[in-house]
């Protein structure tokens, strides 16, 4: 596998006889899945971006005409063609000849030879610093490409090492959270908690995507209370940090429209993890998660928080 | 207040044949999708033409299409992408575009050369300026042209080395600005 095939693949530029064995690798390796989800995730929002709004009075007969093409009368097409068939060659170069007639006089020619020579080394130089220049823009772009790379790994490298940390911490209990009937099936997560730092994360999670209308939300329920402790509009690929909670009866994830709500939508609920009762936990319970926040005007995410 | 479907939701009802599903779609995608379209082919008859065959092979394909590959958006923008370029590449519309030659049209296009008729299409958030104008042309070409590395060294005379690191970083940029 070349180290831009999944960059190629994610555009759609990869030749057809490539395309299948790295949809396999992908299939293969969770890894590589969430590289391509995240790089289809960035050109989804490049692509929203150029977003226009076609006329209003197009939509019925779009769909009219999309329902009339009626799969049961019609034979299905094939599935979307594999490959993007080669734009339009370029452009032939057309030859020239140069006639050549008469007699030239001796000056002349050596005039020619002369001026053909400076020709020369003017191209010849040309293209030499044609070369250099571009290999500086090449080296260039590799190191700017190796420096983002490396403040990627080092945010991993910080969030994993904070989440091991937190883990190590004897004080953290993880509950592993149930399904609930309305989840789709085998959805699942656990959720680590430590009732003194209030420290939260959510991880082995096992959800399908959420989809680009909706999000995840993560809630802490405090008797008859409820505070938004995380929004995850894409699963991330290993934990995901949540606000610090100091109190909590119960926690579950609920599916939002997009950007999370002000209270749970209890008829998607998704997870559900129920703590024991504690009595520390309520004498713990601080004003601040007592009052129910509204989503928008108080909640900072905090880092490592998506 | 608008219904709100999940994926998996709207892909089961999708699947089953059920219209309000293409609808659904329809009211939600509709926007990228042409706007990826005009993107492509750039003339607003020809576009709506390309949305219109899009929402239709959406739902002719509808069950071709696997979530273990990719979101649904993805799949609905590849199909958009492909019909947008075969029309751009079709004899039909080369003969409609009989002022300019096809390359001159696509290079003007990805240069980001003046393009009076369609000013909207042009407000890109401040934050993708910070993608050079030399990135975003090969990020362009292959995403909204489907030019391959290859071709794009070629024509633009570029080393394939430097298309490919372009792209590289294009993306990497991409991923920087839109993070989840």
């Amino acid at each position: 596998m070349e180290p831009d095939d999944l960059e190629q693949y994610a555009l759609g530029i990869l030749p057809v006889s490539k395309e299948q064995s790295i949809e396999a690798a992908v299939a293969a390796s969770p890894h590589l899945a969430a590289e391509v989800r995240s790089l289809q995730h960035s050109l989804e929002s490049y692509a929203k971006e150029h977003g226009v709004a076609p006329r209003p009075a197009l939509r019925n007969a779009i769909l009219a005409a999309a329902l009339s093409a009626d799969p049961s009368t019609v034979q299905p097409t094939q599935a979307t063609p594999g490959g993007i068939t080669t734009p339009a060659s370029s452009q032939q170069v057309g030859t020239s000849s140069i006639a050549s007639s008469g007699m030239y006089k001796r000056y002349a020619a050596i005039a020619t030879v002369a001026f053909l020579l400076s020709a020369a080394s003017a191209v010849f130089l040309w293209n030499k610093t044609n070369t250099a220049a571009e290999r500086l823009e090449q080296t260039r772009m590799e190191f700017q490409l190796l420096q983002l790379q490396n403040t990627t790994l080092q945010t991993e490298y910080k969030n994993l090492s904070a989440f091991v940390a937190f883990l190590r911490d004897d004080k953290v209990q993880s509950l592993k959270m149930e399904s609930q009937p309305t989840a789709p099936q085998g959805a699942t997560a656990t959720l680590s908690w430590n009732s003194q730092t209030g420290e939260a994360y959510m991880h082995d999670i096992s959800l399908p995507a959420p989809g680009a209308q909706n999000s995840y939300q993560v809630w802490a329920l405090t008797g008859d209370n409820t505070l938004s402790i995380g929004i995850i509009d894409a699963l991330p690929t290993s934990s995901l940090r949540l606000k610090n909670v100091s109190s909590a009866q119960a926690f579950i994830v609920t599916l939002e429209p997009r950007g999370g709500s002000v209270a749970p939508a209890m008829e998607r609920l998704y997870l559900q993890a129920k703590l024991k009762a504690s009595a520390d936990n309520e004498r713990n319970a601080s004003p601040s998660v007592r009052k129910r926040k509204h989503l928008h005007d108080s909640d900072e995410p905090v880092p490592g928080y998506r | 207040m608008p219904i709100t479907l999940q994926e998996y939701e709207l892909v089961a009802m999708l699947q089953a044949g059920d219209s309000r599903a293409l609808e659904y779609l329809y009211d939600n995608y509709s926007t990228s999708l042409f706007g990826v379209i005009l993107k492509i082919v750039r003339d607003h008859d020809v576009a709506e033409d390309v949305l219109q065959e899009t929402f239709t092979k959406i739902w002719l394909n509808r069950n071709s299409y696997d979530r273990t590959k990719s979101t649904l958006f993805t799949w609905m923008l590849t199909i958009a992408r492909r019909l947008g370029i075969d029309r751009l590449r079709s004899s039909e519309f080369k003969q409609r575009a009989v002022n300019q030659s096809l390359d001159d049209f696509v290079d003007m296009d990805v240069l980001g050369a003046e393009q009076p008729f369609l000013p909207e299409a042009t407000d890109l958030p401040r934050l993708l300026n910070s993608l050079p104008p030399e990135q975003k042309l090969v990020l362009d070409l292959m995403y909204f042209h489907g030019y391959t590395q290859a071709e794009i060294a070629e024509e633009h005379n570029i080393p394939l080395g430097t298309v490919k690191s372009r792209m590289r970083i294009a993306l990497a940029t991409l991923r920087k600005i839109f993070a989840e």
